[in-house]
C-alpha cells in the first residue's frame, strides 16, 4: 500500500482536484484506492456526495474509538472508497498533540488497511501544522501542486529542505504546475523554464480550466464525468508520471 | 467499492415472479420514500462458475466467475471477505491450470488454493441483467439492486426450474442501514421472497452442470448400525468417488483425478481386506482380487505423474548440474506417461471394470446380499464393534511389526510396516464418525508422522531404482546425453541421502508413536460395550509390551488403560467427524 499526499502550504492551488482525480484514475485502472479527506472544509467528500461526518469526529478516529474501517464509505465508483471529512478535523492539531508520537499517528492509523488497499490518497488542508507534519510522515509521496510563480517555487524548496531533515523514513516529493494559464506571460516563463530541468517537478501540468472548477457543480471527478476532456487528459498525464515513480 | 457477501453489508437476495413489474421500483419508492431509483440499461451477461473438481475454491470461501458482459470478458474472484478482484480474460479456455491465468494478484491468490489442480467449469448461466441504483437525497448511490433474469443456453428462453428473476441488493460500503431498508421494502413487495441460496448454487441447481465428487467417507455411519450395513455404506462411498473421477481421468484434466481414483481403490481394498468378513458372504474376496488388478492398472501412470510433478523441484535441487540438463529426462517421462495413460484409459473403459463396478454396486447394497436373510437371523455385530475390533487388530499389527524393527532389519520390513500403517490409517478414516473427535485427531497425527517417515524411506528407494531404470531406457534409446545422465546420478545420490535420513529418524518417530499417551488414545477411540459382549482383550505382543513398560507408569497395563478410557468417554455418532 502506497500513501500519496496532495499537499501545499497554500490553499486554493488544486490539492483537492488533484487528489480526487488521481484517486479516480487509479481506481479505474483497478487499483484498490482510498481517499482520506483530511480537510475540515470537506470539499472532496462533497464532490463524492458523501456527508462529511465521522462518528465521534477526528478525535475518536485518532484514539481508535472509531476504527478507520468503520468510517470508510464507498463512492459511486468501483475500487474507490472515501474516508470522509468531519468538521472536527479543524481541531486535529490539538487532538494529535494530545497523542503519543503525534507525527506517526496517521500512518499507524492507516497501517491496518495495507491488505485492503493498493493506494491511499490524502487530501490535506493547507498550512503547516502538526497535521501536515503527520501527513508528511505518513506519506510515501508528497504531491505538491504549484502555482507558476517565483514565490511558489521558494516555498516548494523550503518544503523539500524540511522533509530532507526528517530522521528515518522520508517521503519523496513531486511538484507539478497547477492552474496554469498560458495566456499569462509569467506562467509561460516559469513553466517553460523549469519543466524538464528538475527531477522533482513533473513534466505534466494541469491547466486552469473551467471544467475543473465545475466539478463542484457536477459533483464528480472530471476524469469520470468527462474522461475525454482536456482536463481529464491533463490529470491522466500527471497520473502516468506519478505511476511510473510509485 | 461494492463488497457483497460481507457481514453487515449484504442485504439479501430475493426471487421474484415478475422481474419487469414496474411495481417493484414503485414499491421500493413507496416503502422508502427518501430514495430515488435510477434504472440502468439491460445487459446480456454470461457467467461461468469455475472451480477445481474437488471444489477447493468453494471450500476456501472463494467464488471465481468467468463472465462476459456486453462484450467485455473478465475473470472475477470474490474472496471469503467479500473482496473482489477483476481482470480482463477474453482468451481463457477451460480447463486451465494456475500458470494459464493472467499474471497478477488474482493468479497468485488462486494458485495458493488450487495448487496442481485444474480449474474447470462447474456451472454456466446466461442472464439478462439490469442494475438499479438507489440514491439518497444527496444523489449518492447507497445500494445497487441487480435484477437478474436467468436464461437457458438458448437465448431468451427462461429456465423452467428457475424463478423469473433474482434480485440482489448490494450495499455500498458504509451504507448498510440504507440497504437494509431497501431489503425490508423488497420483502414486503407482493411476489418477491427472500432467497437462501447463493447465485452460484442456484446456477448449479438450475443447470445441473458439474458432477459433484461423492464424499467418500459418509457421515451416515452410526455406532449401532449393523456392521454389514456399515461396510456396505463405506464401500459404496468409495465406489461413488471412483466413478465420479472416471471422466476427469479419461479426459486427463489433471493428475488428481487418477490420484483420487487410486485412493478410492486402495481404501476399498483395505476395507474389503480388514472388514470384509462382516459382509457374511465371500463376494468381498472376489472384489478384493479385482481391486488389486485395478490398483496395478493405475500404478505406472501415477508413478510417472509423481515424477513429472517433481521434476521442477528436482531441477532446482541440482547443485553440480544446470537445471536444463534434466529436460531430456522430463521429455522421456512425458513420453512414457502418454503411453501408460493410453493403456490406463483402455483399462478404465474395459468390460472388466464395468463388471467390477457391477459387483461393487451389489455389495454396496446390503439388501442384494444373498446372505442377507441368513445374517438377519443371528444377532449382527454393530458398526462400533467392527470398528473397535478391526482398528485394534490393525493397530496391534503395526505395534508388533514396528517393535521388531532393529538397525539390522532389511528395507522390506519397513515397507511392510508402511503398508500396515496405511491400512490402519484407512480404518481410522472409515470409522472416524464413530470415534472420539479429540482422540481421533491425536492418533491420526502420530500415525501420520510415522507414515511420513516410512514414506520418505520407501519413496526415496523406489525413486532411486526408477531413476536407474529410466537412465537405462534412455541410454538404450540414445536419448540420454552424458550431462543428463550425470544430473540423474546427482538426483539418485540425493535420494539415497534422503533415505538414510528417513531411516535414522525411524527410531525416534516410532518411539513417539509408542508413547503411552498415544497408545491409550488408540484403545480409547471407541468406548467398550457392556462387559458381556466385550470380546476378550487380545494380548499385546511381547515386544510391544516390553517397550510400553519401559515408558509407562507402573500402575497400569495396556488392557486396563483401554477399559479406563472406555468408561470415561462418551460415544460420538452420526457425523461427529
Amino acid at each position: 500500500m502506497k500513501i500519496v499526499a496532495s499537499y501545499n502550504i497554500k490553499g486554493g492551488v488544486g490539492k483537492t482536484s488533484t487528489a480526487v482525480n488521481l484517486a479516480a484514475l487509479a481506481a479505474r485502472e483497478g487499483r484498490r484506492t482510498l481517499l482520506w479527506d483530511l480537510d475540515p472544509q470537506g470539499a472532496a467528500s462533497f464532490l463524492f456526495r458523501i456527508r462529511p461526518r465521522v462518528k465521534g469526529g477526528g478525535k475518536a478516529l485518532l484514539r481508535r474509538r472509531t476504527t478507520v474501517d468503520a468510517a470508510i464509505k464507498g463512492t459511486d465508483f468501483d475500487n474507490l472508497d472515501l474516508l470522509p471529512s468531519d468538521f472536527s478535523y479543524r481541531n486535529m492539531d490539538l487532538d494529535l498533540d494530545a497523542e503519543k508520537k503525534p507525527t506517526r499517528r496517521l500512518r499507524s492509523l492507516l497501517s491496518p488497511l495495507a491488505d485492503e488497499y493498493d493506494l491511499v490518497f490524502l487530501d490535506c488542508p493547507p498550512g503547516i501544522s502538526l497535521v501536515s507534519e503527520s501527513v508528511m510522515h505518513a506519506a510515501d509521496w508528497l504531491l505538491v501542486p504549484l502555482m507558476p510563480a517565483t514565490l511558489s517555487l521558494r516555498t516548494f524548496d523550503q518544503l523539500t529542505a524540511f522533509v530532507a531533515d526528517f530522521d528515518g523514513r522520508r517521503p519523496r516529493v513531486l511538484a507539478f504546475f497547477s492552474m496554469v494559464d498560458r495566456r499569462k506571460r509569467l506562467h509561460r516563463e516559469v513553466v517553460d523554464g523549469l519543466t524538464g530541468t528538475r527531477a522533482d517537478i513533473a513534466t505534466a501540468t494541469i491547466p486552469a480550466l473551467s471544467a475543473i472548477e465545475q466539478m463542484a457543480e457536477v459533483r464528480s471527478p472530471v476524469t469520470m464525468s468527462a474522461p475525454r476532456s482536456r482536463a481529464a487528459q491533463s490529470y491522466g498525464a500527471l497520473w502516468a508520471d506519478l505511476q511510473r515513480r510509485l | 467499492m461494492t463488497r457483497p457477501h460481507t457481514a453487515g453489508e449484504v442485504s439479501g437476495r430475493f426471487v421474484s415472479t415478475d422481474p419487469d413489474d414496474p411495481e417493484l421500483t414503485a414499491a421500493i419508492a413507496a416503502l422508502a420514500p427518501s430514495f430515488t431509483i435510477l434504472a440502468g440499461p439491460h445487459s446480456a451477461v454470461r457467467r461461468t462458475w469455475i472451480d477445481t473438481f474437488d471444489e477447493r475454491l468453494r471450500r476456501a470461501g472463494m467464488v471465481l466467475v468467468h463472465a462476459t458482459r456486453d462484450g467485455e470478458t473478465y475473470l472475477e474472484l470474490t474472496d471469503a471477505d467479500g473482496h473482489r478482484l477483476r481482470v480482463p480474460a477474453a482468451a481463457m479456455t477451460w480447463p486451465a491450470f494456475a500458470p494459464d491465468l493472467p499474471a497478477g494478484p488474482l493468479r497468485e491468490r488462486l494458485a495458493a488454493v488450487i495448487d496442481i489442480r485444474a480449474l474447470s467449469v462447474s456451472a454456466a448461466l446466461r442472464s439478462r441483467e439490469r442494475q438499479l441504483r438507489v440514491l439518497d437525497d444527496d444523489g449518492k448511490t447507497v445500494a445497487r439492486l441487480i435484477v437478474d433474469t436467468p436464461l437457458g443456453h438458448q437465448r431468451h428462453r427462461p429456465i423452467a426450474s428457475a424463478p423469473a428473476a433474482v434480485l440482489s441488493v448490494h450495499a455500498v460500503r458504509g451504507y448498510g442501514a440504507e440497504a437494509g431498508r431497501i431489503a425490508t421494502a423488497l420483502t414486503s413487495t407482493p411476489g418477491v421472497e427472500a432467497s437462501r441460496t447463493s447465485r452460484r448454487d442456484d446456477a448449479l441447481a438450475w443447470t445441473m452442470a458439474g458432477a459433484k465428487p461423492a464424499h467418500p467417507l459418509t457421515n451416515a455411519l452410526t455406532a449401532d448400525m449393523p456392521a454389514a450395513e456399515a461396510v456396505a455404506t463405506v464401500l459404496d462411498g468409495f465406489r461413488r468417488t471412483l466413478e465420479a473421477n472416471v471422466p476427469g481421468l479419461i479426459a486427463d484434466i489433471d493428475t488428481e483425478f487418477l490420484h483420487d481414483f487410486r485412493v478410492a481403490v486402495r481404501r476399498a481394498r483395505s476395507t474389503v481386506k480388514l472388514t470384509g468378513h462382516a459382509l457374511s458372504d465371500d463376494r468381498a474376496a472376489t472384489l478384493g482380487e479385482e481391486l488389486k488388478w485395478l490398483g496395478d492398472l493405475t500404478s505406472p501412470t501415477r508413478d510417472l505423474d509423481v515424477y513429472l510433478l517433481g521434476v521442477p523441484a528436482m531441477a532446482q535441487s541440482l547443485r553440480s548440474s544446470p537445471a536444463a540438463d534434466l529436460e531430456p529426462f522430463r521429455e522421456h517421462l512425458a513420453q512414457r506417461r502418454d503411453v501408460e495413460q493410453r493403456r490406463l484409459v483402455r483399462g478404465v473403459r474395459s468390460k472388466r471394470l464395468r463388471e467390477l463396478l457391477d459387483q461393487w454396486r451389489d455389495i454396496g447394497d446390503p439388501l442384494a446380499s444373498p446372505a442377507h436373510g441368513k445374517a438377519a437371523l443371528a444377532p449382527p455385530i454393530t458398526a462400533a464393534t467392527l470398528a473397535r475390533t478391526s482398528v485394534r487388530k490393525s493397530h496391534r499389527t503395526v505395534v508388533k511389526l514396528g517393535s521388531q524393527i532393529t538397525a539390522a532389519s532389511p528395507a522390506e520390513d519397513l515397507h511392510t510396516l508402511r503398508k500396515r500403517c496405511k491400512e490402519l490409517r484407512y480404518l481410522l478414516e472409515i470409522f472416524a464418525p464413530l470415534h472420539d473427535k479429540a482422540l481421533h485427531k491425536q492418533v491420526l497425527q502420530v500415525l501420520k508422522a510415522l507414515q511420513e517417515c516410512l514414506g520418505e524411506f520407501q519413496d526415496s528407494e523406489v525413486q532411486a531404482d526408477a531413476l536407474r531404470t529410466f537412465a537405462g531406457e534412455m541410454s538404450s534409446a540414445g536419448a540420454a546425453a552424458s550431462a543428463t545422465l550425470l544430473a540423474m546420478g546427482e538426483l539418485a545420490a540425493a535420494l539415497h541421502a534422503e533415505q538414510q535420513r528417513a531411516r535414522a529418524a525411524f527410531d525416534s518417530t516410532f518411539a513417539a508413536f509408542m508413547q503411552p499417551r498415544n497408545q491409550r488414545s488408540f484403545d480409547a477411540l471407541l468406548p467398550s460395550p457392556e462387559p458381556a459382549r466385550e470380546p476378550k482383550p487380545a494380548r499385546e505382543p511381547k515386544i510391544a509390551r516390553r517397550r510400553l513398560e519401559s515408558t509407562r507408569p507402573r500402575r497400569a497395563d495396556s488392557s486396563t488403560d483401554g477399559a479406563a478410557g472406555g468408561t470415561l468417554l462418551s460415544l460420538h455418532t452420526g457425523g461427529a467427524a
